[in-house]
């Protein structure tokens, strides 16, 4: 036994506590402990009222389906009997009948003064966006940075994904994470874009997750229109490269978020109209890493933001 | 496999734990085998060409000092060596870590044919040296000689062994927690687009990416001398805080150590180095300076950097150096400004955006009036801790510090909290360091 040295502790002192940590660590690991720290420090946590809201939604979703249905139906026979009296709804006017924008939100199909409403997207003032909240990834970061609007509010976070958005305690500074925001403020518009981050998730885990999104939204903003914007595509070169964000896959999920508006008070953006090359690719000279906007190119979402509001029109 | 992976933590136990077990005549088979493994895992391709070049440089070796002119025919295979790192090069076929010990080789064959150092007839030892696996990413480059009598006394030494642990902790924590993170904002600058960043953002992007890219060398440094110590191999310093220097000429003496005493014992003394008049001495050292520019890359960007150091290494030897030795916080202030200012080179790669850079950091040339310029802001909050953690890691005192404290148990129990959460940060992150992949 020559061979094996007297370990003298006090000579390694960092061979020794190395090792002890390795035994710590590794104990950690196996009995979750450290999946809980990080969950503190990430504020996952298990937030009853969440789980409260899920529940509710999962019993109130056939509940809430059947009111939809109902005022779909509701409008249409509106629609039916105006169009039997001779009128004609604002939408489907000639191009020089003129049209009066109103600033204030009335449920379409009112009849106001014997004319009909309807609700179209077009152009809006800086203003309309004061009251406006902005959720979204690191794409809405940079919308937040170079593209914003004044007095508007952004909550957005490099990665952020459906799957996680509610887990973020301190997403919001001063809340207790989104969920708790969305209870105690109130806005006037919610744009969301989210779906890169979730590109690698099966597509209908990531619209059902979205539809679950957009609900509790709407639950806790009850008065907001909600704007679902659509994935942005990536460069040609970034989608062969790195087999992802596929020009297909993007354009069928954004089907499938086309498909949640209601064109009422839930809209879909197909922001990519401001951003595509014609190909459906993020335009090459637009992008540095084939998916981030350089800066000086966020206006021109801005831009499509300020053209594609929801505005109530009239027909005189 | 990256120093600061899972994976490379379970080989590094492994190896230690076989190597501390095993006597010391079989040592070297360890050595060799790692090395193996090590090199296999990265690529299989690397594994032949390491093996390949190792043959033939120890059988040349032995050749050289049988022939009529060792000196001519040492040269004749470092032109090998040279060649195969030319062709390598240019067809972008180079195996990892292919500069550094190639380099390595042509020192060993250069000597011999010098006759500093006899030619080794031992293969097992030879590869030992080959194949010594802390060395083989990043260097530092190793000469034969300095490692030679090391090999043949492969002992286990406990001082050396806290030593080395330090130096592996360290540079693990500082890779992890500080390189890696300081790393996303050159990538920030990259998205935004240098067309829309303002001034004090530039500047903060530029020596923010000349800070990373110390505490990158100096964390994989750090680790591959600690893991040398752990198994009683002494490696070549390659850093000696070069922050602290007034000069550019000394600052180059403190930066990459084992790259530049390569270039000036095999070729600027050779060609004469300083004692063939003022002439020939500049041409030697913009030579160099061409040829260090070269090592790094066979592009434009590179042999501009090179050239922009030599000519500054040449305005020293004249009179800059005299002037900054009356002046030394003038010095000072100028190594800090015009390093990372050559770094530039290296972070931007083409010429076009690197000019567009110029003019970001230096508005007036083209009345540039940034739109955003509270952009910086954000970035300094956010990055502020890993630029004074990097700041303060330019500084000689941490390693003062720990290698007079390092003995204490506190110092001991605190590095390793420290090195655990930098664990626990890789696994976080998917032994993905780069976080910027997340959109």
């Amino acid at each position: 036994m020559k061979r094996i040295k007297r370990f003298n502790i006090k000579k390694m002192p960092l061979f020794f506590s190395l090792l002890l940590g390795a035994v710590i660590f590794a104990a950690g690991i196996k009995t979750d402990v450290i999946a809980k720290v990080e969950g503190n420090i990430l504020g996952i946590s298990e937030d009853s009222d969440y789980l409260d809201s899920l529940d509710e939604m999962a019993s109130a979703d056939a509940k809430a389906l059947e009111e939809e249905r109902l005022r779909k139906e509701e409008n249409k026979r509106i629609d039916e009997e105006l169009r039997n009296s001779g009128w004609t709804s604002a939408k489907r006017l000639e191009k020089d009948v003129p049209v009066e924008l109103i600033n204030e939100f009335i449920e379409p199909g009112t009849v106001i003064n014997n004319t009909v409403t309807e609700i179209i997207l077009d152009k809006v003032d800086e203003d309309y966006f004061k009251d406006a909240l902005f959720i979204g990834d690191s794409r809405t970061d940079g919308l937040r940075a170079y593209g914003s609007f004044d007095g508007a509010t952004y909550v957005c976070a490099t990665g952020m994904s459906v799957f996680k958005i509610w887990d973020d305690k301190d997403l919001v500074k001063g809340y207790n994470g989104l969920l708790d925001f969305l209870r105690k403020k109130k806005f006037g518009k919610v744009y969301i874009m989210l779906g890169t981050n979730e590109y690698g998730y099966e597509e209908n885990a990531y619209i059902k997750k979205f539809g679950e999104f957009v609900d509790i939204v709407r639950k806790n903003q009850p008065d907001a229109i909600i704007y679902i914007q659509s994935i942005l595509y990536a460069t040609i070169n970034y989608e062969k490269k790195y087999h992802d964000l596929e020009t297909d896959g993007v354009n069928s999920r954004n089907a499938k978020l086309k498909e949640m508006a209601n064109d009422e008070d839930i809209f879909y953006l197909e922001v990519n109209d401001c951003l595509n090359d014609g190909t459906d690719h993020l335009p090459s000279e637009y992008t540095g890493d084939g998916v981030h906007l350089y800066a000086k190119y966020y206006p021109l979402w801005r831009d499509y933001l300020l053209n594609h509001a929801a505005v109530t029109v009239v027909k005189h | 496999m990256s120093f600061t992976s899972i994976n490379f933590l379970y080989f590094l136990i492994a190896f230690i734990a076989v190597y501390f077990i095993c006597p010391a005549k079989y040592r070297r088979y360890i050595l060799i085998l790692s090395g193996l493994i090590f090199t296999a895992f990265n690529s299989i391709y690397g594994l032949i060409v390491l093996a390949v070049v190792t043959l033939i440089n120890f059988l040349f070796a032995r050749w050289i000092v049988n022939q009529y002119n060792p000196l001519n025919c040492a040269k004749f295979v470092a032109f090998l060596n040279l060649t195969a790192l030319i062709v390598f090069k240019a067809v972008n076929i180079m195996p990892v870590g292919f500069s550094f010990y190639t380099f390595g080789f042509i020192s060993y064959v250069i000597d011999v044919g010098r006759k500093e150092i006899a030619p080794e007839k031992n293969i097992v030892k030879f590869s030992s040296y080959a194949f010594f696996f802390p060395k083989l990413l990043m260097g530092p480059i190793t000469r034969y000689k300095e490692v030679s009598d090391n090999l043949d006394d492969l002992r286990i030494d406990l001082k050396r062994v806290q030593y080395g642990l330090e130096s592996f902790a360290l540079g693990f924590i500082i890779k992890v927690l500080i390189a890696d993170k300081l790393a996303i904002l050159p990538h920030e600058l990259l998205k935004i687009g240098y067309e829309s960043i303002s001034t004090p953002l530039a500047w903060l992007g530029m020596f923010g990416y000349t800070l990373q890219l110390y505490m990158d060398w100096i964390a994989y440094t750090s680790m591959a001398i600690g893991i040398a110590s752990l198994v009683g191999v002494t490696l070549p310093e390659n850093f000696d805080n070069p922050f602290m220097a007034h000069t550019v000429s000394e600052f180059y003496r403190r930066w990459h150590i084992t790259l530049m005493r390569f270039f000036k014992d095999y070729v600027y003394i050779p060609l004469g180095g300083n004692r063939k008049g003022v002439f020939r001495t500049i041409r030697n050292i913009l030579i160099v300076w061409l040829l260090t520019g070269l090592w790094h890359g066979f592009s434009v960007n590179y042999v501009l950097w090179g050239l922009s150091l030599g000519i500054i290494v040449v305005l020293d030897r004249l009179f800059l150096r005299k002037a900054f030795d009356k002046a030394k916080v003038l010095g000072h202030i100028f190594v800090i400004f015009y390093i990372p200012f050559t770094f530039l080179t290296f972070m931007i790669g083409d010429l076009n955006s690197l000019v567009l850079y110029i003019t970001r950091l230096f508005p007036m040339l083209t009345g540039y009036v940034a739109e955003f310029p509270n952009d910086y802001v954000e970035y300094l909050k956010s990055f502020a801790p890993y630029l004074i953690g990097g700041i303060i890691f330019c500084l000689p005192y941490p390693n003062m510090l720990l290698h007079k404290y390092g003995r204490k148990w506190i110092v001991s129990i605190i590095i390793s909290v420290v090195f655990y959460f930098a664990v626990f940060e890789v696994i976080r992150n998917g032994n993905n360091p780069f976080m910027y992949l997340n959109f």
